[in-house]
């Protein structure tokens, strides 16, 4: 009688440590799967802000803004005009 | 009753044991191909960066738009002329229509495949727009292309990534090509379930492995300064094409390389097939006059001429055979000593060097100047045009050789063993990449020294021949003042069917500078200028031009000379 007690007693035990494990197993797989989830989206993100900011430090379109702004290049600056001590003045 | 019952249990019993022992494997797999996935992981190709870390290369989502044949429930062209001005947003009707009427005699063509490729390389946004259509049959793959921020910045150095048979990425040309292994990874697979039961059941995974990231010895803004410059001399000069490769002395890097005309690697598919071929590693081309100063630095280096030795055959044109060989400009320049003879830029002189050289000596230097081999440089496509035995070679052609003609070579090739000059005699391998990278650990590529071939007093010597050359020489107008160049200006005839061609020339420049310690050499070449053929008119002045703007990017103050 004490060994049928004892077999059930572990058997049951057993069940539970079982349930219990496959709980927090499930409980980490959805954890896994949301975190997978977030990776996923957090990389579109940065695969897009890296691109954005290639775009935007590409030579090309630094040159186009150097245009708009009628940036010179320093070997055609040939006027003290275009020099900030040219502003200045003595005092 | 009893019997319609007992009807009805056997019916029920054989259905039963047809689903689960007759037909047991079929629903099986039907089971397991709802649950159970194998599922490709693609690698990402690796990115290209410049030395500064300016990306040259990088990923970016795309999506394929298929069609799957047993879903599609309209006529398939009507499908195709709802979604046509999303998919070819060119807004030219005409192209639009001949994409469609193409597109859908090709699917009733190949109608017993059930997946047909309609467009890649689709935006999210595109994807979006004909997602809300809500056609059944139509649907995505998503993958992962190349953008180059730079647009076709150094097109051909770096190739461009096209599709090999089994529709898988492939890098052609250039750095894709050669760098394909490093840059492609490795796929791996995944059989796992869907949803949160993957991450109970992955069975079977086979790891994968992003391709490694490239760094290049590129300058970026030095890549935008030569193609700047190149394309603005091809138009001032109404030349057919050029090319310009700027070199790190010491180290044999490629610090900017362009060549001109070129396309556009995102678009690769637009453009004609040889346009993808890199000039510089690939089309053999007759040097001309820039090749004077190699046949001079082996004559100084075997000791067989000096500064001071007169060329006693230079009073006139000078007879080979039944060839009469002249100066350019027929202007003659009796007792020319070395330095005069490179200033003149003298063909007859030459021949005088090339002479005293003798023919067996003059082929050693071209082996050792690495002239009847490849460079090795990482490049896909590299040539090295074939030469001709020493049992094949007539007086004539020792002759022509001394002043470039007659002979093959690649731009890589030629520019590789002028380089000798600069940095003290040593043929130095070129390189286009620095190191390769996997995020987590980087492996630099070497420097590789291929040969001594000049001594440091023979170079000393060329510096100031070729410092001379340009002070004193045809180019000196365009010389930025205050700086010390030295360089050699040559004009090669191209030759056609057997014959030279007198206005189809090759015009370049060639030189490294500051002269005594030289940052950079560059060679610019320039395919049939029309406003003047001479490398002294054209090429020269484009370097000079380019020259000057180095000499500003790297703070290089004038010597004051001049």
């Amino acid at each position: 009688m004490n060994k049928m007690k004892l077999f059930f007693f572990i058997l049951i035990s057993q069940i539970i440590i079982w349930g219990v494990l496959h709980n927090l197993n499930l409980n980490l797989a959805v954890q896994l799967d949301q975190l997978e989830e977030q990776k996923n989206q957090l990389s579109d993100e940065i695969q897009r802000a890296t691109i954005k900011s290639a775009q935007l430090t590409a030579l090309n379109y630094l040159k186009q803004e150097a245009d708009r702004f009628q940036l010179k290049q320093i070997d055609k600056i040939t006027q003290t005009d275009y020099s900030p001590l040219a502003f200045s003045q003595d005092k | 009753m009893f019997l319609v019952y007992l009807i009805w249990s056997i019916a029920i019993l054989s259905r039963l044991f047809y689903w689960q022992i007759i037909a047991k494997e079929k629903f099986f797999s039907i089971a397991e191909n709802q649950i159970t996935k194998i599922e490709e992981i693609k690698p990402l190709r690796g990115r290209i960066f410049t030395i500064d870390n300016f990306p040259l290369v990088l990923n970016q989502d795309k999506y394929l738009l298929y069609a799957w044949s047993p879903q599609i429930e309209e006529n398939f062209k009507d499908i195709l002329k709802k979604i046509a001005t999303i998919i070819f947003p060119s807004n030219e009707i005409g192209e639009e229509n001949e994409a469609i009427k193409t597109l859908a005699e090709n699917y009733f063509k190949q109608s017993q495949k059930k997946w047909f490729l309609i467009r890649r390389h689709l935006s999210e946004e595109q994807k979006n727009q004909i997602e809300t259509l809500n056609i059944k049959g139509l649907s995505f793959e998503k993958e992962s292309v190349r953008f180059y921020p730079e647009a076709s910045m150094a097109a051909q150095l770096i190739g461009f990534v096209g599709y090999d048979e089994m529709g898988n990425q492939k890098g052609y040309f250039g750095i894709e090509g050669f760098y394909q292994q490093q840059l492609s990874g490795f796929a791996g697979f995944k059989k796992s379930s869907g949803g949160i039961l993957k991450w109970l059941d992955s069975r079977g995974e086979k790891q994968f492995q992003n391709g490694r990231d490239l760094f290049l010895f590129l300058d970026r803004s030095i890549q935008f300064i030569i193609e700047e410059e190149l394309k603005k001399g091809i138009e001032k000069y109404q030349a057919k094409g050029g090319w310009v490769v700027v070199l790190n002395p010491q180290e044999g890097s490629i610090i900017a390389l362009a060549a001109f005309p070129s396309y556009n690697p995102e678009e690769y598919y637009q453009y004609p097939y040889y346009l993808f071929v890199n000039p510089v590693t690939t089309e053999s081309f007759e040097p001309g006059s820039i090749f004077k100063p190699l046949i001079m630095a082996a004559a100084f280096e075997e000791k067989v001429v000096s500064l001071q030795t007169k060329c006693n055959i230079c009073q006139g044109p000078v007879k080979i055979g039944e060839y009469e060989i002249k100066t350019w400009n027929d202007i003659y320049h009796p007792n020319s000593n070395m330095i005069e003879i490179i200033k003149n830029s003298d063909n007859v002189g030459m021949v005088f060097v090339a002479q005293n050289l003798g023919l067996k000596k003059m082929l050693d230097y071209f082996k050792k100047f690495n002239l009847t081999e490849k460079t090795g440089i990482d490049l896909q496509g590299e040539i090295a045009p074939p030469t001709r035995a020493a049992k094949d070679w007539s007086p004539v052609d020792l002759a022509t050789a001394s002043f470039g003609q007659g002979i093959a070579i690649t731009p890589i090739q030629f520019i590789t063993a002028f380089n000798s000059l600069a940095n003290g005699g040593k043929i130095i391998k070129p390189r286009v990449v620095e190191k390769i990278s996997d995020g987590e650990q980087s492996w630099f590529t070497n420097k590789e020294i291929k040969s001594q071939v000049l001594s440091f007093e023979t170079c000393q010597t060329m510096v100031q021949i070729l410092e001379n050359a340009v002070e004193q020489g045809e180019a000196k107008w365009a010389k930025p003042k205050g700086y010390a160049i030295a360089g050699k200006t040559g004009t090669a005839q191209i030759p056609i069917a057997g014959h030279y061609a007198e206005e189809k020339t090759i015009a370049s420049f060639i030189g490294f500078a500051p002269a005594e310690n030289p940052k950079f050499t560059m060679l610019v070449s320039l395919k049939e200028p029309s406003t003047s053929k001479w490398g002294s008119e054209t090429a020269a002045p484009l370097w000079f031009s380019i020259a000057k703007r180095l000499f500003i990017y790297w703070g290089i103050p004038p010597n004051g000379q001049d």
